[in-house]
């Protein structure tokens, strides 16, 4: 797995293309993060990369990049 | 033995709730915000002294009036909703007299929610089959809006109140197909209003949350997910039809946001909500 196509299945589970994701996105305080895309980035984590979260443990990393370190050593 | 819907009414109570309304009374919620997010501008609810008789026998009217139904023709009557008027009687016989169904006339009531309209219906399809009734009458009715906590912005913004009815016949143009129904009681917990049954009492207390109607959105959310994808396969191959064939999907979700989730997770192009 890679941080781009990481960021582009993230950026999928948005409800429009115009919001900007990137690495350093500190996608909690972001104007599209809410309970419900938490829910929905939650079940593509689960589905995808068998990374089972709460929402509070979700919303508990600073950056799109600490979320993906996070996965990804999950998948080792 | 083959079964039809042969019409369709609906009614819906005067009193409408706004997002602006609801953005009034928690300014932490911008009405802008709301319809964004769930896609609905009003939600109606019932007035204080309207009940769930008083919807069933109204949407029967606007049934047997707009298609000119002869309503000794029914021979059975489904009453499917989760806020009855009383524990007993059963609500479907206050409306049977009210309504003027026959005395021969079957009334049943049947308790489900957001899946009460397909399960009404299995059945409803399922006595007509079975040749011993012609013409059943279904209504779905129900008014969680006396079962919300006043300061439960979240379930005031996705529920109203409202009823159904669909005449189900042995004739008719729209045949029934085979349904896929499913329960899981493990999460009863998640949607539930935990006082006024026999186990535990409503004590009329208004701090008593439990007194409410308490859903919890993430595990619906999950449950949903997980499970929906499946069932609208699984029904699809119980039809012999694929997605290709079917030119428009229903689903009862309250909610633009996750409809067009699960849009996307089914692979379908577009979906129209009842709630």
């Amino acid at each position: 797995m890679n941080i781009q196509e990481f960021i582009f299945k993230f950026k999928s589970q948005l409800e429009n293309d115009k919001f900007v994701v990137n690495p350093e996105t500190d996608y909690v305080n972001s104007e599209f993060w809410d309970s419900l895309t938490n829910m929905v980035i939650n079940v593509m984590l689960e589905d995808d990369y068998n990374v089972k979260l709460t929402q509070e443990e979700l919303n508990s990393f600073s950056s799109v990049q600490e979320l993906f370190d996070f996965v990804q050593k999950q998948q080792k | 033995m083959k079964s039809f819907i042969k019409a369709i009414s609906t009614y819906v109570p005067s009193v409408k709730i706004t997002n602006q309304d609801i953005s009034s009374k928690f300014p932490e919620w911008e009405s802008e915000k709301i319809f964004e997010k769930i896609g609905i501008k009003e939600r109606r609810i019932a007035e204080s002294d309207e009940f769930v008789s008083d919807m069933s026998v109204k949407v029967i009217q606007n049934l047997i009036t707009e298609y000119k139904i002869d309503i000794s023709s029914i021979d059975y009557f489904i009453l499917c909703t989760q806020s009855p008027d009383y524990k007993l009687p059963t609500t479907a016989c206050v409306v049977q007299d009210r309504v003027g169904l026959n005395k021969s006339c079957g009334a049943i009531d049947i308790n489900q929610g957001c899946s009460g309209y397909i399960y009404g219906l299995s059945l409803a399809s399922s006595l007509v089959s079975s040749g011993n009734f012609k013409n059943v009458l279904l209504v779905t009715a129900d008014m969680y809006s006396k079962s919300i906590h006043p300061e439960d912005k979240g379930n005031i913004s996705l529920f109203g109140d409202a009823a159904t009815a669909t005449l189900v016949s042995s004739d008719g143009e729209y045949e029934i197909g085979k349904f896929t129904l499913g329960s899981d009681g493990k999460g009863a917990e998640n949607l539930i209003i935990k006082n006024g049954g026999t186990r535990n009492q409503n004590d009329c207390s208004y701090g008593n949350l439990d007194n409410y109607l308490y859903m919890n959105g993430s595990e619906i959310f999950d449950f949903t997910a997980k499970n929906v994808p499946i069932l609208v396969n699984d029904n699809l191959e119980q039809n012999s039809l694929s997605k290709e064939n079917i030119d428009l999907f229903v689903f009862h979700q309250a909610n633009a946001f996750m409809l067009n989730f699960l849009r996307k997770r089914i692979g379908i192009e577009s979906v129209i909500s009842f709630c």
